[in-house]
């Protein structure tokens, strides 16, 4: 069984999963942004790598991802991805200066992103973990601020044997009474002997 | 002087094309571009691979080894000469270079080497290259002249 096999039912499991990750995501970054934050009902799509570009649709070519490693009963990676506008807009709310340019952001600044791909990675990590019945705990991630289809691509041939397909959770974050939202896409990128496990637990469902 | 012409060549694929035009690609962190310039003829061609070795697939631009002999003969059915040949090569950055144990195994550095046997064993000089790095790149194959222009996000500009 393959990730692109994956049916309706199985995909709305994912989905409620995802949702219920997000929802803690949220308060999360409620309490740490001191900002109320309210999160859309996720999507999750399921693509080839090469239609990257169109099914993220990211405003620029630049993107920051957080890679982390995960472990326990399945093992692999995830990729957290922010429009590099977005990610600017974190950290001008996390510092509480506004960001223009990339050179502008320091340590604090890189630190601040990392503790937001990691809310943003544990919480969906430990809702879908619940989902499967699968231990699953991530690692620190670390940053890359880059065009994105690098990032993307690289990460694929890298950590993969070929995997073609994407799994992508797809969330929106809103500060609520402004127009600024967050759009947060969360690659699961599973190691290839972790693959059937993570499938086998999805069939059991 | 007017604008050249641009062709986008597609991860894992090969575009040849003359004088006017300029060969243009992106997304390159791991991946390799092989640029083979003609400059008698002002005839170019690029590949943009993204593993080493084709285990036998049909796609056979995708790989370093089929990828750069599918290429030099496009160059050569557009009667560019062997010997007239020179190659420029771009990319095999290592993205995530703290998460990898073993940097050597690196799809990116693998891709550098093999790419460099190739050339090789075909025989065509390799003039210059920018491998390596931690970056992405985008790259821009002028065919009027053989210039390489390089962009990248965090290492600025370059021409090789």
């Amino acid at each position: 069984m393959k990730i692109q096999d994956l049916k309706d039912l199985q995909l709305d499991g994912i989905k409620e999963a995802a949702n219920i990750g997000g929802g803690h995501a949220a308060t999360a970054l409620s309490q740490m942004l001191n900002k109320q934050v309210e999160v859309k009902v996720p999507e999750i799509e399921i693509f080839p790598i090469e239609k990257t570009s169109e099914i993220l649709n990211l405003k620029g070519s630049i993107a920051v991802a957080a890679l982390t490693k995960f472990f326990g009963d399945a093992t692999g990676r995830n990729l957290v991805v922010l429009d590099d506008k977005d990610a600017k807009l974190l950290v001008g709310i996390l510092l509480d200066k506004e960001i223009s340019d990339y050179s502008e952001i320091d340590e604090m600044g890189i630190s601040s992103i990392k503790e937001v791909a990691n809310i943003l990675c544990s919480s969906y990590l430990s809702a879908i973990s619940e989902f499967l019945g699968l231990m699953l705990l991530p690692s620190v991630p670390i940053i890359v601020w880059d065009d994105f289809r690098s990032i993307i691509s690289s990460a694929y041939l890298e950590f993969t044997a070929g995997e073609e397909f994407v799994f992508c959770v797809k969330s929106i974050f809103h500060f609520k009474n402004t127009d600024s939202h967050l759009e947060t896409f969360l690659l699961l990128i599973p190691d290839s002997e972790s693959l059937s496990n993570i499938l086998k637990a999805m069939n059991l469902l | 002087m007017r604008k050249a012409n641009e062709i986008t060549v597609e991860t894992g694929n090969i575009k040849v094309s003359n004088d006017s035009a300029a060969l243009i690609t992106g997304a390159l962190g791991s991946c390799v571009a092989i640029t083979l310039y003609d400059r008698k003829q002002k005839l170019g061609g690029m590949v943009h691979y993204i593993l080493p070795l084709n285990p036998g697939g049909k796609k056979k631009a995708k790989y370093a080894d089929t990828g750069i002999m599918l290429l030099l003969e496009k160059m050569m059915e557009c009667n560019a000469k062997k010997k007239d040949i020179e190659a420029k090569m771009v990319g095999g950055a290592i993205m995530f270079e703290e998460f990898m144990d073993d940097i050597e195994s690196s799809i990116g550095k693998r891709n550098i080497k093999k790419g460099k046997e190739v050339l090789k064993d075909l025989g065509i000089k390799l003039v210059s290259q920018d491998t390596g790095g931690n970056y992405g790149r985008l790259v821009r194959f002028q065919l009027s002249d053989g210039k390489v222009y390089i962009n990248s996000y965090k290492a600025g500009a370059k021409i090789i």
